[in-house]
């Protein structure tokens, strides 16, 4: 008994979806968005190392692993990469609470903990940005913050939506990420639930986009304008360990909406074959649309995207949250 | 036969008021400050024994438990009856006071008046213990005069400063409006129901019988039930409440709150930010669910107070969710620490107040165990920000800046409590905040929750800002011999971090033990609380 | 399961991931040994001394500008009309809301008691 629930926990945590899967799924992932994001700019993308370029994400990710760890003289040193190590692993305890996992953790009512366990990057970053004092850190990190707190309600209003929706069909147990995931799929046949669904997938893509400073919410990093915004002073292994935060962000919540908001292998099972091909598919559709979204916008200035987000997106995600509570199932 | 354990519950209070009252005599044979010191730690030691049998006693033998005084029957004499809510809040008083006992010797070891301080403390202790544990309306009336009285002098305990005094008179004149009101309320009341004792008053309004001539004279007896006296029960339930959410600082009667907590000494900031504003907030609970059975308004006799009891929740949950947003704006606007600290109070208050106004279990769990982590965790962030101000000297965040780089402990100690009111689990804060969201999303109120995501985002920046002050930023002048300070400092922090840790990491056990068993006496079980104390009654005529 | 288990159990997920990754960047560090170079654990300011006082920025210029640009008309509110610190402001609020509560509750006890 107890041996099985530490095997479940060694599971969740190195093998599935764990760190051997999750460094499977982000460099491919960031080979698949490099590429089609070249493409969008009429690029080639990564081309020399391996076929096609697919050993690329590697090569860059073991080559700033292994060079100079250079740290100012008024900035902390270990304490960066506890606090990335730390939002990594949130991230793939958030994993495990999918019905991804072999071994996957639920109850009644642990979404609110699903949506606490996304909060951990953001702090990371935060905190990152604040512990290599310059000028443009604390630039980039205040407007991050600034973002922020426009981005995380609409960020939980939005994954509440199907969880509320699925709950009110009677499915047990009640409020949880796990069920909320297999039984979405039915909802998308009622007509009713499809509009809150809609809304709420609009609302957390732009969310999304907003958490992950991708265009148009690059605001904090703004290249040309504060040099890296919080990443400015880092280099090397720290650097890697940001990329690797920032591309397991992109997977994680990719793998989030896929399976809270469209079933995941849904209309088939995740044990045969179409079922993980519908997964891939519906992967790479999400990743697609937010790398498109990156390549085909500008960049918004702070207030421009604050506004942009109360007026257009919040409205729309509590309009969605009241819809999912008082439509007829 | 009484049980003996009963004297002891019952007279801790009044065990505290007379510690706190022979310090200033004995001070005048022994004039020394060790003395003064020794003195004022054991005394809260002996309260927070004591606290914790009435806790042991209420959870494992018997609840609720009353003490008639001088053995005078209930409607005549003042009782105390202590249940597991008033024996949990009660635990946690005696448990603070003494961990900022001691801090508070080392904090204090320049100032002068030491005795004073200290028996301004234990009097404060007595006056909240009081509030607490009574069963009677007039006694909550003179306990909530003698906490406000002491915490007045408290504020100004740095007298030659301007803003201290300022902050006290202007704390002293709302907060005796305030307790003024309440006596209204008081009149209104014994107009109205014929008796100050909470036990009896939540009797009538739940029947037509008067129970005292119920028993005395049989069924001959009833009194002439009107109407009428459901207006009473509304205009005494208004004044009082009203009166409450200014001691609990709730919108928009916050005020004087960050003017009056940051002038006060730190340990004495814990206090009132961490106790001293859940006395209100305890009265609240206490009037809207005992008194009026807000939980069950099925068993109120009169359906005009049920009108009455649910716009008073949905009051509670509006002005609770405009505190929380309100004071989450102002936060991050702050730049001295300890006035960051206190808006946060506000916040959180606000967020209690919304638990309290949902009026379901889940919402009342929430509310109480929110009461009690952030009674924890607000102490030790006022501790920790004390720690930083004691040894620096300022509590300008600027000026602050790099010290927390050469004091590790402090440093980590209130980054744990920061993490813990932010809410990220595993801390305690987290587990309260989750049972406040699920208590919304089960009422169907789900849209609401993005109140409490806005402002613990705000929350979360504002103790950032701190976070990079004390601890990130590059020092701007040499610091030179500043470290952690002495262990009397160091020791409550790490005891309260610890508190925190385990209040979230055990919070399954604690939830079903603890918690889940005070809302059932405080809300779920009103029969219970009465006949307690009626049974006594019964006895003493001999019934 | 009890979700706060379930809580406990993520929270051993997170810790064991992240002591990993951790102890990978400790190995990778002991690896290759550290090149102290002077001139490099400068803060980079694009080419401009950065003296100790330009490196952090003071708490009242950290976001609150950002934020006072797009919540500026309610943070005015909030500081000229509501939180003035004038002692007869803070009375005219709470007698008003004392009023108003009293009114109302008052009011409805009537309607059930006659409506």
């Amino acid at each position: 008994m107890v041996l099985n629930e530490v095997l479940s926990i060694i599971v969740n945590a190195f093998v599935i979806p764990g760190l051997i899967f999750i460094a499977i799924t982000t460099w491919l992932t960031q080979w698949f968005y490099r590429k089609i994001y070249a493409r969008m700019q009429n690029r080639i993308g990564p081309r020399f190392i391996g076929p096609r370029g697919i050993l690329q994400p590697i090569a860059d990710f073991l080559k700033l692993l292994f060079k100079e760890d250079i740290t100012t003289i008024v900035a902390r040193e270990k304490e960066p990469i506890i606090m990335l190590s730390l939002a990594v692993g949130s991230l793939i305890a958030l994993l495990s609470m999918l019905p991804i996992s072999p071994y996957p953790l639920y109850a009644e009512n642990d979404i609110i903990l699903a949506i606490y366990l996304t909060l951990w990057p953001p702090i990371a970053l935060i905190l990152l940005g604040f512990m290599a004092p310059n000028p443009f850190t604390a630039i980039g990190t205040s407007r991050y913050m600034t973002l922020l707190i426009v981005c995380e309600p609409i960020w939980l209003l939005s994954i509440l939506v199907p969880v509320v929706l699925t709950t009110r069909t009677g499915i047990a147990p009640a409020y949880s990420l796990f069920s909320a995931s297999m039984n979405v799929a039915s909802l998308w046949s009622n007509p009713l639930a499809v509009i809150p669904l809609i809304l709420a997938l609009y609302s957390i893509i732009l969310a999304f986009q907003c958490k992950l400073m991708l265009r148009p919410f690059d605001i904090p990093e703004a290249e040309t304008e504060i040099v890296a915004g919080p990443f400015t002073e880092y280099s090397g292994p720290k650097l890697a360990f940001i990329t690797l935060l920032h591309d397991v962000e992109i997977v994680v919540y990719s793998l989030l909406i896929v399976w809270l908001f469209l079933g995941g292998p849904a209309p088939f099972t995740l044990t045969s074959i179409q079922g993980i091909l519908t997964l891939i598919v519906k992967y790479l559709v999400i990743v697609f649309l937010v790398t498109w979204i990156k390549a085909s916008t500008a960049r918004l200035r702070i207030e421009q995207a604050v506004v942009f987000m109360i007026k257009y997106v919040l409205p729309v995600s509590i309009i969605a949250i009241i819809l999912a509570t008082i439509i007829p199932i | 036969m009484v049980d003996p354990v009963h004297h002891l519950i019952g007279l801790t209070p009044p065990i505290t008021v007379a510690l706190a009252f022979a310090l200033p005599l004995l001070s005048l044979i022994v004039k020394s400050r060790r003395f003064a010191e020794v003195y004022g730690v054991s005394a809260t030691a002996i309260a927070a024994i004591l606290t914790a049998i009435a806790f042991y006693y209420v959870y494992l033998v018997k609840s609720p438990v009353v003490y008639t005084f001088g053995a005078w029957p209930p409607p005549v004499g003042i009782v105390y009856e202590v249940d597991k809510f008033n024996g949990l809040l009660g635990l946690v008083v005696g448990v603070v006071f003494l961990l900022v006992a001691v801090y508070s010797i080392e904090y204090l070891k320049h100032r002068s008046g030491i005795e004073w301080y200290y028996t301004l403390l234990i009097g404060m202790e007595a006056g909240m213990l009081g509030v607490l544990y009574t069963g009677d309306v007039f006694n909550l009336f003179v306990m909530l005069e003698v906490t406000s009285v002491t915490a007045y002098g408290l504020v100004a305990f740095y007298r030659s400063r301007k803003e201290s005094i300022e902050a006290a008179l202007k704390y002293a004149i709302v907060g005796s409006v305030a307790t003024t009101i309440y006596f209204i309320a008081l009149a209104i009341i014994y107009g109205s129901y014929a008796t100050l004792n909470m036990a009896q008053i939540a009797f009538k309004t739940m029947s037509k019988v008067d129970y005292f001539f119920y028993l005395i004279g049989g069924d001959r007896l009833w009194i002439t039930y009107t109407p009428m006296i459901a207006v009473g029960g509304a205009a005494a339930l208004a004044l009082a409440l009203w009166a409450f959410s200014v001691k609990a600082a709730i919108f928009p009667n916050h005020f004087w709150l960050p003017d009056a907590h940051p002038a006060a000494p730190s340990p004495i900031s814990a206090i009132l930010s961490g106790l001293l504003v859940k006395v209100g907030v305890y009265a609240i609970a206490r009037f809207l669910y005992t008194l009026f059975h807000a939980a069950q308004p099925e068993v109120l006799v009169d359906s005009a107070l049920k009108y009455v009891v649910e716009a008073t929740l949905y009051a509670l949950i509006v002005l609770g969710a405009l505190s929380a947003l309100i004071a989450g704006i102002l936060m991050v606007a702050q730049s001295d620490i300890k006035r960051l600290i206190a808006y946060s109070t506000i916040m959180h208050i606000g967020y209690i107040a919304m638990g309290l106004g949902l009026a379901t279990k889940l919402g009342l769990e929430a509310a109480i165990y929110h009461t009690i982590n952030h009674a924890v965790a607000k102490a030790l962030l006022f501790l920790a920000a004390g720690a930083f101000i004691h040894v620096v000297g300022t509590r300008n965040i600027d000026e602050l800046s790099g010290v927390g780089r050469l004091m590790p402990i402090t440093t980590l100690t209130f980054i744990i409590a920061a993490f813990s009111l932010v809410g990220l689990p595993p801390f305690n804060g987290f587990v309260s905040k989750y049972l406040l969201y699920m208590a919304f999303i089960e009422k169907g109120w789900a849209p609401l929750t993005a109140i409490i995501v806005i402002s613990s985002s705000f929350a979360l920046i504002a103790y950032v800002k701190i976070i990079y002050g004390v601890w990130l930023k590059a020092p701007v002048k040499e610091l030179k011999g500043i470290k952690d300070p002495s262990p009397i400092i160091t020791i409550p922090l790490l005891i309260l971090a610890f508190a925190c840790v385990f209040l979230g990491i055990a919070s399954p056990y604690i939830l079903d033990k603890v918690i889940t068993p005070s809302v059932v006496d405080l809300a779920y079980n009103p029969l219970n609380y009465v006949s307690e104390a009626l049974k006594i009654l019964t006895q003493a005529l001999g019934g | 399961m009890n979700v706060l288990i379930v809580m406990i159990k993520l929270t051993v997920i997170m810790i064991l991931v992240a002591l990993s990754l951790y102890s990978t960047y400790i190995y990778v560090r002991k690896h290759r040994g550290i090149i102290k170079a002077k001139y490099k654990f400068q803060p980079y300011g694009c080419g401009e001394e950065l003296t100790r006082e330009q490196v952090s920025v003071g708490s009242r210029g950290l976001y609150w500008s950002v934020v006072s640009k797009v919540f500026n008309k309610l943070y005015m509110i909030l500081r000229e009309k509501i939180h003035t610190g004038v002692l007869g402001d803070w009375f005219s609020l709470m007698i008003i809301f004392l009023v108003v509560i009293v009114i109302v509750l008052i009011a409805l006890s009537l309607i059930g008691v006659f409506g």
